[in-house]
């Protein structure tokens, strides 16, 4: 029973190791989506009803993550394609570019 | 003449059938995470549909028997009846992420949350079930199937290099998160050999009513209509490896997978992506309802049939009245559909060999297959992807439990 | 005439046919007859869902009997006895009409209680 238990609880261990790579490959991939519907939005080839919910989408699982301020930009994104504001939405695109 | 055009359905049918709600999204997770080097998991589980594919209809062919009539009559009630519970388990688990498929197809179109399509998607789900004959079914749901045939032209669109893509055919662990890639190539393999095919497949045989002069043909559209059909499959992969993966986004949700075919087709590809997924998923949910009121009604006996009226066949339509029902109530609970759907096609590797390997001594008993029983290679081939993918299974899925806490 | 039957192998839990070829159920149950100083005789097959699920256990039994008096007509469950039997192979067609049967019990509740009752069932 013993080396079986040792070996399950090792495995756990490094699971638990990878979990805070995980959480910020997480929030990097919710980033870096948020970025490719903004893009997409701006040329024309996405419309308005799901980029704007796959922006809140990018927003709710960035705020649980461990960088809960990268919802921030997303946040105002979603403002900018209500007001189909694209000059808004260039800027901010810019900007989360640079992180 | 008219058994060439019925081969050239067949292998129509299961191209544009193949692809479900499984294998967009294992595949879609698995090109965004890993890139190309997935691809093997995809064509080890279609060698493994192809083979289990054409003993089905070469079962049903020769013996005039489906497999789980079949099954019940080799091993008797108490025998089979831990398989059957387990496989129907897994069905209603499946086909809850079929129609969650396309509830959240619906609600990337119409921005209307995905749980409030379910009561609607389920009844549109049954009506043509209750209304239409298995023809129409098997056939009108597969020939719109075509339409993901869009993943294969976005490949050449957007210039993959055949020689990356070979590299992907090489099973080889990645240098990190091994436990989410071990647990990704057992859902694809879950996805690719869902038992509920090769059921219905052998049940359909029945229905169309395929004689012996059918065992060729049934090896054609087996082994063409499941390459063809895979291939599907693994475009999603090098889609999503071209246009995802580059830009960081991995596949979580479906919200990041709907954007896959942007680079290709622009403007169309997000209709593209959301028409292929409410297709792909309507088809596999109509095949699953029937596949589990087929095995309800073969297991104990009772007369079954798509082609009968609901009438003639109560209860048999009950069967797939109450599936649905049950199953439309697990997308209205609000369930995660991707986490769902992943975890399903996982267990279903799970389960498989608690039917494939029954099913293999059917195959080799000469009792039912005179002089068609198996050969060694069959047994061998399916035996060795059957076992193999049940451990990894095993392994994966905990890890991969501990990993997401 | 001495042709054996296995009766696990060959009669339990096939396919039972009625005389116009329609599925009737499987052999769910074989009756045997205990003859002092006599080799035990087929008594009668029996088609019937309890019987079934009673090969799984007592408790189990009680459960689907249960469920299953919601749709009984007479409560005796289906047996039939060799010579009733037409042709035995793959499967068993016995000389019986089975829409009457009690196999048919659930068939029959389920065509009135509710399909008949939704459109197009018919």
């Amino acid at each position: 029973m013993k080396p079986w238990a040792f070996a399950l609880a090792c495995l756990a261990l490094c699971a638990c190791a990878d979990q805070q790579e995980q959480e910020l490959k997480r929030a990097a991939s919710w980033s870096a989506t948020a970025l490719a519907v903004a893009r997409y939005w701006l040329q024309g080839d996405l419309p308005d009803t799901y980029a704007k919910h796959a922006l809140e989408k990018a927003s709710e699982e960035l705020a649980k993550g461990p960088l809960p301020d990268a919802s921030e930009p997303v946040n105002e994104m979603i403002e900018a394609i209500g007001k189909r504001d694209q000059l808004a939405m260039r800027r901010l695109i810019a900007d989360l570019e640079k992180r | 003449m008219k058994k060439l055009l019925g081969i050239t359905l067949g292998i129509v049918t299961s191209i544009g059938g193949f692809l479900d709600v499984g294998s967009i999204a294992t595949s879609a997770q698995a090109g965004a995470a890993f890139g190309y080097s997935l691809l093997w998991a995809v064509l080890l589980g279609t060698i493994c549909v192809i083979f289990l594919v054409e003993m089905s209809g070469r079962f049903s062919i020769v013996s005039g028997h489906t497999i789980v009539d079949a099954i019940r009559k080799r091993f008797g009630f108490a025998g089979f009846i831990v398989p059957f519970a387990a496989t129907l388990l897994v069905n209603l688990l499946v086909l809850a992420s079929e129609l969650g498929g396309i509830c959240v197809a619906l609600q990337l179109l119409t921005g209307i949350r995905f749980q409030l399509w379910a009561l609607p998607v389920g009844l549109a789900v049954w009506l043509l079930l209750w209304f239409a004959t298995f023809d129409v079914v098997e056939d009108g749901t597969a020939l719109l199937g075509l339409v993901t045939l869009c993943f294969l032209v976005a490949i050449f669109t957007l210039g993959a290099q055949p020689r990356e893509l070979a590299a992907g055919f090489v099973p080889r662990l990645p240098s990190e998160e091994h436990a989410h890639y071990l647990f990704i190539a057992v859902s694809i393999i879950g996805a690719t050999i869902a038992p509920y095919l090769f059921l219905f497949y052998s049940s359909g045989a029945i229905e169309d009513k395929w004689d012996k002069s059918f065992i060729a043909p049934n090896r054609f559209i087996a082994t063409f209509g499941m390459s063809f059909g895979s291939i599907i499959s693994m475009a999603v992969i090098v889609v999503a490896a071209l246009a995802l993966k580059p830009e960081g986004i991995r596949v979580e949700e479906y919200e990041q997978a709907a954007l896959m075919l942007v680079p290709a087709f622009g403007r169309w590809g997000f209709y593209l992506f959301v028409a292929s997924l409410a297709i792909a998923c309507f088809g596999a949910a109509l095949e699953l309802s029937l596949a589990s009121a087929y095995s309800v009604s073969q297991a104990f006996g009772w007369n079954w049939g798509e082609n009968l009226k609901p009438r003639q066949a109560a209860r048999f339509s009950m069967a797939y009245t109450l599936f649905i029902a049950l199953a439309a109530l697990i997308v209205l609970s609000g369930l995660n559909p991707m986490k769902l759907t992943l975890f399903s096609m996982a267990i279903t590797a799970v389960i498989l060999p608690l039917t494939a390997l029954p099913f293999l001594v059917l195959m080799n008993d000469a009792r039912y297959m005179r002089e068609h029983v198996n050969s060694h290679f069959s047994n061998i081939v399916v035996l060795l992807i059957v076992l193999l993918s049940a451990i990894l299974a095993v392994v994966a899925i905990p890890l991969e439990i501990i990993g997401s806490k | 005439m001495n042709k054996s039957v296995d009766l696990v192998r060959d009669v339990l839990d096939t396919q039972v046919l009625d005389r116009e070829q329609r599925p009737l159920g499987k052999v769910d149950g074989i009756g045997l007859e205990l003859r002092e100083g006599a080799q035990p005789r087929v008594a009668y097959l029996e088609v019937d869902g309890v019987t079934a699920w009673r090969r799984l256990g007592e408790r189990v039994a009680r459960w689907a009997q249960k469920l299953a008096r919601c749709w009984e007509r007479d409560g005796h469950p289906f047996r039939f006895t060799w010579s009733q039997v037409r042709d035995f192979g793959i499967d068993i067609e016995i000389e019986v009409d089975g829409e009457r049967s009690a196999p048919f019990d659930l068939e029959h509740w389920l065509r009135e209680k509710v399909v008949g009752r939704i459109p197009g069932g018919r």
